[in-house]
């Protein structure tokens, strides 16, 4: 006997059009988590038709693009290690070039809980924004994110203000929902690095694109080494100057 | 003393230049015009480090050896620009071939 489902009955009633979403995980050398990650990732989405994984495995040195495979995941795989944001925008060419409405990334060590891509969902048929970004500081009662990310995000948010005009919350965040606009400007991005969140906000906003953050939770995993440290920060922000000073 | 150190550095640096480019040349990453650009620069910087009077025929007392020098830095500093520009344009075709590859391969 089927099931009655509400939600699908919502959208029925409201004459909406379902969508087409790809979840988009960038991975390198991530063996240990991407398995679960992708098998906790939500099968069915209110108001979303058809939901498929890309993983893109930037030249991982290990299991991960066999296990995102044998997970159900489509798999990109980068015949050497690019890069986080290479990693991220060719997942994002993929969802341009399969012309999905949405679009969602997140990341691949499981600091981001797969139940809240609903949240996003949500916001964007709420306020049909074309880019939804996840914040780890906005309403963090908690202040579960260490001193010097937070010192980090500031400074990373300082340099976006610099170069658009608008601050971030959360600049590092790799939990993030595109619509099919935002997914035209983020793919025309260059950053092989880190320094892609940075620039992405920068176009994002320089495109004025209707924007929204949603607060999400972070999983902080111990002896799992991540985020940017001082060097970087320097570096990403003598890139910025370099690619806006010559085009 | 500066002198000094201005021998031992072009001597040095243009030891390690000169012994790289021919590396290069006998395994043939490099060409002969390449290889005879490199060790003739060198060469001359040597030179003109041992005997710097041979700059006084180029410049005068009214031009002087800091104009030599600053002309000098500027060539540097334009190499240096068009060297990130070629890096830069690399680096891009070069993800953008790995990228393609990625996209194409999928089905692998």
């Amino acid at each position: 006997m089927a099931t009655f489902d509400k939600q699908q009955f919502f959208w029925h009633s409201q004459g909406m059009k379902k969508q087409s979403l790809a979840i988009v995980i960038p991975a390198y050398n991530e063996e240990k988590t991407i398995f679960e990650v992708i098998k906790s990732l939500p099968k069915n989405l209110p108001g979303i038709s058809r939901i498929d994984v890309v993983v893109v495995d930037d030249g991982s040195r290990d299991r991960t693009g066999i296990l995102a495979r044998r997970a159900g995941a489509l798999v990109l795989r980068h015949e050497i290690n690019l890069g986080y944001g290479a990693s991220c925008i060719t997942g994002l060419k993929k969802a341009l070039l399969d012309k999905y409405d949405l679009t969602i990334t997140l990341d691949a060590d499981g600091q981001h809980d797969p139940r809240e891509i609903i949240n996003f969902i949500k916001e964007y048929e709420k306020t049909k924004s074309d880019f939804i970004a996840g914040t780890r500081l906005k309403h963090d009662r908690k202040k579960t994110m260490p001193l010097v990310r937070v010192a980090g995000n500031k400074f990373f948010g300082g340099l976006i203000y610099l170069f658009s005009g608008h601050t971030p919350s959360d600049s590092q965040s790799g939990f993030r929902l595109f619509s099919k606009k935002a997914l035209k400007v983020a793919s025309q991005i260059y950053g092989e690095g880190y320094e892609f969140t940075t620039e992405l906000y920068v176009k994002i906003y320089n495109s004025h694109l209707k924007t929204k953050e949603i607060p999400i939770k972070t999983i902080y995993i111990k002896d799992k080494k991540s985020g940017q440290n001082i060097i970087n920060g320097i570096n990403i922000m003598i890139r910025m100057f370099v690619n806006h000073l010559l085009g | 003393m500066l002198l000094y150190i201005a021998k031992f550095l072009s001597t040095f640096f243009a030891t390690l230049v000169v012994a790289k480019s021919y590396l290069n040349y006998k395994q043939k990453r490099e060409g002969t015009a390449v290889t005879v650009f490199w060790v003739a620069t060198w060469l001359f910087i040597v030179y003109i480090t041992y005997f710097p009077w041979v700059l006084d025929k180029v410049a005068t007392p009214r031009t002087g050896l800091g104009t030599v020098l600053g002309i000098c830095f500027v060539f540097i500093f334009f190499v240096c620009y068009r060297i990130y520009i070629k890096v830069d344009r690399v680096e891009k075709n070069f993800h953008r071939l790995v990228r393609e590859i990625a996209l194409k391969d999928k089905n692998k």
